[in-house]
């Protein structure tokens, strides 16, 4: 085991290594760079940057050296200081505008993912248990609505109901009047209740996958002869399901923790611009477009970073929870 | 073209009397609308915003919020903060009360646009309300200008203070000129306008407290209209002595320690932070740093560019009274709050929430807001655009390919591809009927129309367009296609940026069906605005298409459309116009014989040229040769945009002009609109709202707004 943790943190160190490059890579990969794009928004803006100033502006952000020079000063900032460059489009540390806007983002986050897992769970079960019943093709179809349909498209529908129905304002993480509230427990309130919406949107994406995923293998569980011993020996059935075949059934819930990250903050993104939610979503699409390159690099890098610790915790706590998993483990390391 | 000109007056009324129908207040039918105190005044304008009256007022009345403050004698009484005989504002509903406040949706953190118009824009000579090429005094109360156009003199108005009390004078000006704009560390790259063709700054001095006097080597013969704009990095007047004195090494030999101290590499970091804008990010200390002095109706108490929601408070020592002498502004507060997405912000203006929003509307929501602006008691303003036209097809005339750059720069060939577009049709299918054919000039209502420009090859005439064709392409394939000079089909690519406009997209795809119909094929690359600008700086591009802008007063301050200069937005001779603006340093010289060399030399002569109706004449002999070279094709007039102006808002105009330099919608003095009902305007306190929420959990119900 501790070899296999070992190599398996070796191996991610290299990940995140090559992340950090093809990051930078495709950063720089698009035409124009962030004095490009504020000449074309000063040209919009009825202005013109002077050549003087353009010379300045590219010197001081250092957008007249090649790439890897770039990506060196970048990487070794991080590494020796911890310095993930500087913001050009918001003029503080890249660091300093993420944290401002990842509390939020992971509450988001975590929010969406528990919601996918409850959904995903109670219909996951019910389907494996029920197949093929009304009620099994209806979640069914539930889900697959919910996965083909995109997520902006949900965000714009339920955005019209709540404005035309229940006269909410729509938009942002607090209604207006909480905006600058101290916290409260009122305001916590308002943040849930907004942050209702959006959770669900995000989630309803994910659910799909999971039901199937877990109707498929409580379904192989439900003949295993254990549980026909077990209903054999007069367990009651309710108690029967949920101790041993549901619990055989949890671990693709356990191996989603390493790609639910990712997936749940780059589904915040389109969902976070359309809502126009405070979250670190629409300051990475920002990002992308002004070019500033560091900013969204670090974003990248951070992502990826969070990826890959994700995917090895959730194949630690997959080989701690599951003992097929951990003896070939233990076989394949001997 | 007469009647299209009329029709597009015969749309504005018709879109005003409905405006008017819906429950609004447009100056010409306000005295029907609920709640409003009957008779309008007339303050001198068309748009019937409110304006400077020729009177000034004692001050005699201040809100209640700074009758406290001065009772308790945390502030020196209005008479003492105030001029003796203060600048008076007079708005079409007259003198209004105080209290409320104007809530509005800023495009994202960094969207200062917002500030610098609604709260910011206090130039030394400003625009009217109609966009006039009258200028109105601002700080400034007159001013004169040499007969050579060098020397600039202002009469600053008397009396007015920074927002912490201290005097405002022609010392503030002089340091904003010498130590700041002209401050190499400050400012590495002054803004072109600061300085004079030559490059170089003027000699400023401060002939007494409240004149200064610039002086100019060579005329600078738009340098008053640039100020009127009031951009937040040419404004020197904005920088209070007193305070920012202590952050410039010049005066303080401790700066860079100070800076250091406060975390900045030196003291011009600081000095930026403090009190200027930032080069790049262009962060704007007036909107960051509430201490530092203004002389704005409202000063920042929430700083924008970070969190969710900017807001800004009442500056106590503004000094511009109603024509009873109450002090403005009215509004308590104004609440800026960051929305990115376009749809979020069109609900918010659906559900009433805005007190009045001119930008961020996209044209796709008007059914949305014409729906609910009853039930939420708003009302659509009619907003004017500068946007000269819809689309404009620009030829690369300087192409590396000497053929093509041959055949693109022919008369015959653009005039050809012109006749052939049904435009009608185009406007009818892209644009929903709106808007009239037209070719790329200044629009009709502004001071510099030029109506051969503006007219000329718009017929749909496609045997014409043939004839013409025929004149540089004669040679045609079995299917009727020309032929280029090499024998082959003669094509040419048209980039679009997608990213920008999907209408422009589909329009291209109706243009290029037209052209097929005359023989002519073109391919569409749909493209990302960088790249776009990329291949036309590299002079890699046949042809690029956008829309056209600068088509009211500001034509003559964005002449790009006419004519190559500035590296702008045009592309039919982007590197022809480098040569120009780096004085032959760069770019690609025209040919000798090219008219452009003679609109060059129109233009800088409007540059040195003081007198506003001589510059007229210049700039529609330059239009003359436009017409002649007819750089690039147009389709049809921009249709009038939609904003949001609620109901209850009283003095704000609902016709507006919208262009960057214009600053809308500062020029229609939002310090003097006020609210019917100021109780219902506040953005709930947070206690209120705790409250209610307490009663609501204790009759065990989910609150809910």
């Amino acid at each position: 085991m501790i070899q296999y943790t070992l190599r398996r943190l070796g191996w991610s160190l290299l990940t995140i290594w090559l992340i950090s490059i093809v990051c930078f890579f495709i950063i720089q990969a698009p035409p124009g760079d962030f004095v490009s794009v504020l000449m074309a928004q000063a040209e919009e803006d009825g202005r013109r940057l002077s050549a003087a100033q353009i010379e300045v502006l590219r010197e001081r952000y250092a957008l007249d050296q090649p790439w890897y020079a770039q990506y060196w000063a970048w990487m070794s900032g991080i590494i020796t200081q911890g310095d993930f460059g500087y913001s050009f489009r918001w003029n503080r540390p890249a660091t300093e505008v993420i944290m401002e806007y990842l509390p939020f983002t992971l509450l988001l986050a975590g929010g969406s993912m528990f919601l996918t897992w409850i959904i995903a769970f109670a219909i996951g079960i019910y389907t494996a248990v029920k197949r093929y019943s009304i009620g099994d093709y209806f979640f069914t179809f539930l889900g697959f609505i919910g996965l083909s349909v995109p997520n902006f498209v949900l965000a714009l529908v339920f955005m019209y109901i709540a404005f035309a129905h229940f006269g909410m304002t729509v938009g942002g993480l607090f209604s207006p009047e909480y905006v600058e509230a101290d916290w409260s427990v009122a305001r916590v309130m308002d943040l849930l209740q907004n942050l209702a919406i959006p959770a669900l949107i995000i989630a309803t994406a994910g659910t799909a996958g999971l039901i199937r995923i877990t109707r498929a293998n409580l379904s192989d569980e439900l003949v295993q002869p254990y549980v026909v011993a077990a209903r054999a020996r007069g367990q009651k059935e309710n108690v029967l399901l949920m101790r041993y075949p549901v619990r055989a059934a949890m671990n693709p819930f356990i191996s989603t923790i390493g790609y639910a990250i990712p997936s749940v903050i780059s589904g915040e993104v389109i969902v976070s611009s359309v809502l126009s939610l405070p979250t670190t979503g629409p300051v990475l699409l920002g990002a992308l477009r002004n070019q500033d390159m560091y900013l969204a690099g670090s974003f990248l890098l951070i992502l990826g970073v969070l990826t890959v610790v994700g995917t090895v915790i959730s194949d630690l706590i997959l080989a701690w929870a599951d003992p097929r998993v951990r003896r070939q483990h233990s076989g394949a390391a001997q | 073209m007469r009647n299209a000109a009329r029709s597009t007056t015969v749309f504005t009324v018709a879109a005003l009397a409905l405006t008017a129908c819906g429950g609004g207040s447009s100056p010409q039918a306000a005295g029907d609308q609920p709640g409003s105190n009957g008779d309008q005044i007339d303050t001198g304008l068309e748009t019937g915003a409110p304006a400077i009256s020729d009177e000034r007022t004692a001050p005699a009345g201040q809100a209640p919020d700074l009758e406290e403050q001065v009772e308790s004698g945390e502030l020196p009484p209005l008479e003492e903060r105030l001029p003796e005989e203060a600048v008076t504002i007079i708005g079409a509903d007259g003198p209004g009360q105080y209290g409320g406040e104007m809530a509005f949706a800023m495009g994202g953190a960094d969207d200062d646009r917002f500030l610098r118009s609604y709260v910011g824009y206090e130039p030394l000579v400003r625009w009217d309300a109609d966009w006039t090429d009258e200028l109105q005094p601002g700080v400034a109360q007159d001013w004169e200008v040499s007969e050579d156009g060098t020397t600039f003199t202002f009469h600053l108005e008397e009396g007015i203070r920074w927002s912490d009390g201290e005097p405002f004078t022609a010392d503030d000006l002089v340091f904003g000129y010498e130590d700041v704009r002209a401050n190499e560390e400050i400012e590495p790259a002054p803004n072109d306008i600061l300085v004079d063709a030559e490059g170089n700054f003027p000699e400023i001095t401060a002939l007494d407290d409240y004149t200064v006097e610039l002086e100019f080597s060579v005329p600078n013969g738009l340098f008053l209209l640039d100020l009127a704009r009031g951009r937040e990095d040419v404004d020197f007047h904005r920088f209070p002595r007193h305070y920012l004195e202590q952050y410039h090494i010049d005066y303080n030999p401790d700066a860079d320690q100070l800076a250091e101290e406060e975390g900045y590499d030196n003291w011009a970091e600081l000095f930026n932070a403090k009190g200027n804008t930032t080069l790049g990010a262009e962060h704007d200390a007036r909107w960051i740093n509430s201490e530092l002095p203004v002389i704005n109706a409202w000063i920042i108490e929430t700083p924008a560019y970070e969190g969710t929601r900017a807001t800004a408070v009442r500056n106590p020592y503004y000094w511009k009274v109603d024509e009873e002498g109450n002090q403005l502004p009215y509004v308590d507060r104004m609440v800026f709050d960051f929305i990115e997405g376009q749809e979020s912000v069109a609900f918010r203006a659906a559900g009433g929430h805005i007190a009045h929003q001119e930008r961020h509307i996209d044209h796709d929501f008007r059914p949305l807001l014409a729906e609910s602006m009853e039930e939420h008691n708003f009302s659509l303003l009619d907003i004017r655009s500068t946007d000269m036209n819809t689309a404009v097809l620009m030829f690369n005339h300087h192409h590396e390919d000497e053929d093509m750059a041959e055949i693109f720069s022919d008369h015959n060939f653009k005039a050809g591809l012109s006749h052939a577009l049904d435009r009608e049709e185009l406007i009818e299918l892209i644009y929903f009927g709106q808007g009239e054919p037209a070719q790329v000039a200044p629009q009709e209502d502004s001071p510099y129309y030029n109506e051969r420009l503006a007219t000329q090859y718009l017929d749909y005439d496609v045997d014409l367009a043939n004839e013409m064709l025929d004149e540089v392409l004669p040679e045609t394939d079995e299917n009727g296609m020309r032929l280029g000079p090499d024998g082959e089909p003669f094509t040419f690519a048209m980039d679009v940026a997608s990213d920008r406009s999907v209408e422009h997209v589909d329009l291209l795809q109706l243009v290029q069906g037209y052209w097929e119909e005359v023989g002519v094929t073109m391919e569409i690359n749909t493209m990302d605005r960088d790249l776009r600008n990329e291949l036309r700086q590299a002079n890699n591009y046949d042809a690029q298409m956008r829309d056209g802008s600068a088509g009211l007063l500001d034509a003559i301050l964005r002449p790009y459309w006419y004519m190559p200069t500035d590296e702008g937005e045009a592309s039919f001779a982007p590197l022809w116009a480098e040569w120009y603006y780096t004085d032959g340093e760069s770019g690609i010289e025209p040919p000798e014989d090219h008219p452009v060399h003679q609109q060059w030399e129109l233009y800088d002569e409007i540059m040195m040229e003081p007198d506003a109706e001589r510059q007229a004449e210049l700039f529609d002999e330059v239009l003359e040769l436009s017409a002649d070279t007819f750089w690039a094709i147009g389709v049809s007039t921009s249709p009038n945009r939609a904003g949001v102006v609620h109901n209850d808002l009283r003095n704000a105009p609902h016709i507006t002009y919208e262009a960057s330099p214009f600053m809308n919608p500062g020029p229609a003095h939002p310090e003097s609109w006020w609210w019917e009902t100021p109780e219902d305007q506040i953005v709930e306190e947070a206690d209120q709202v705790q409250e209610d929420a307490e009663q609501d959990a204790e009759r065990d119900l989910p609150t809910d707004d």
